[in-house]
């Protein structure tokens, strides 16, 4: 009898208790708070098919980036166990917490390719290239090795990896790159586009 | 003739290696190098010889960057695009009037060209002529407003520029276009995530 009055209390407290207004998506909206506009965002999205692994990596990220750590971790967690080998949503995973400044995280987190995904090329390239952008120059170099022992002829990655360290200033360690991609193909128009590239938009030259 | 002259010119140019000494040395020259280096391979390629109009530009080779820009605009007159690479060259290069005369080129090329003339407004954007990318951005908006990834990337732009309330305008725009489409709430939340950086 207790439990029931009880239970009817609760019901008509839960009736009149306001409804937390739904978020209307309108310009007034988005010229709110950035947090609540990430949260806003990566839940509304979350709610429509949270089934991607990598989507999920992604809102991750946008958690972070709004400071709410516990859902980010809840969300990198759904991603993990959907696709535990697949080295690119690990790498999203060690991207989001590298570009937040968790290096601690990030760095088990890119360990996680190599030990569960280590053939994945795509992956494993990723990786090295955030480290080098971030400055990261030792733990870049690691995975470029990684690389490097997977494939010794890509001339595309090596540009990659000189772009890089073009971004965190590391001029030399850029040239190796460059130069060990050119000795592999001196014919090919798009290495010098890609390198002149890489100067232009990296370097004072404008 | 001309041409035979040209391949002369070209071969001991091709025959020397670019090796990690050079690579260390100016990044001017470096940029101009590797786009002659670029074009003396195959220069046919439209867009390409727009973007070694930039390399040079970049090392400061007005004439070699114009050659190419007139190379890449008979190669493909119609495309759109070849006209917004010129004039994001121009750009970067801080020539405001011929970037603007290029756009207009572009516009006149395609003009129902939306996926290039919402770049080309992100490059003004990013070029700080800002006017001017909102009026352009509006016209690729009512070629189709339904497209709701060139109102992100646009969006995207002018928070990357700090312009929240533009940016707002074009995200509520994205979200009318698409309210159930996953990716794009979760580029819209990635935008302000990044504070509006260029995706890596």
């Amino acid at each position: 009898m207790r439990t029931a009055a009880l239970l009817f209390l609760a019901i008509s407290l839960w009736a009149q208790a306001p409804k937390p207004a739904a978020a209307a998506f309108d310009e007034a909206f988005f010229n709110g708070d950035r947090r609540a506009i990430l949260e806003a965002c990566a839940d509304k999205a979350r709610a429509i098919k949270p089934k991607d692994a990598k989507y999920l990596a992604e809102y991750g990220r946008a958690y972070l980036a709004a400071l709410d750590r516990p859902k980010a971790e809840a969300a990198f967690k759904e991603a993990e166990d959907k696709e535990p080998k697949d080295g690119l949503v690990l790498r999203l995973i060690a991207g989001a917490w590298l570009k937040h400044g968790y290096k601690t995280e990030a760095l088990e987190g890119y360990e996680k390719i190599v030990k569960r995904d280590p053939k994945n090329k795509e992956a494993v390239t990723q990786a090295a290239i955030d480290l080098a952008e971030v400055g990261l120059v030792n733990e870049a170099e690691r995975y470029m090795g990684v690389l490097l022992a997977l494939e010794k002829d890509d001339w595309a990655r090596f540009v990659m990896f000189g772009r890089a360290f073009l971004v965190a200033g590391q001029r030399r360690k850029a040239a190796t790159w460059f130069a060990r991609a050119a000795a592999l193909k001196p014919n090919e128009e798009k290495l010098f586009l890609e390198i002149s590239r890489a100067f232009a938009e990296t370097q004072s030259v404008m | 003739m001309r041409r035979l002259a040209y391949c002369l010119l070209a071969l001991p140019l091709l025959s020397q290696a670019m090796d990690e000494a050079t690579l260390k040395g100016d990044p001017r020259k470096l940029a101009g190098a590797c786009a002659d280096r670029a074009r003396l391979l195959r220069p046919k390629d439209a867009k390409m010889l727009a973007e070694y109009g930039r390399a040079f530009l970049a090392a400061g080779e007005r004439a070699k960057a114009e050659d190419c820009f007139q190379a890449a605009r008979i190669e493909s007159s119609r495309d759109a695009d070849v006209y917004r690479l010129i004039a994001a060259a121009w750009l970067r290069a801080g020539q405001r009037g011929e970037a603007l005369k290029a756009i207009a080129d572009m516009q006149t090329a395609d003009p129902k060209a939306r996926n290039a003339f919402t770049r080309a407004a992100v490059n003004l954007q990013d070029g700080g002529l800002a006017k001017e990318a909102d009026a352009l951005m509006e016209r690729a908006w009512i070629l189709d407003p339904s497209d709701w990834q060139n109102c992100v990337t646009y969006g995207r732009s002018c928070l990357r520029k700090a312009r929240r309330e533009s940016a707002a305008k074009w995200f509520a725009r994205a979200t009318q276009a698409k309210p159930q489409e996953e990716r794009m709430w979760n580029a819209v939340a990635l935008a302000y995530a990044d504070h509006g950086a260029e995706p890596s």
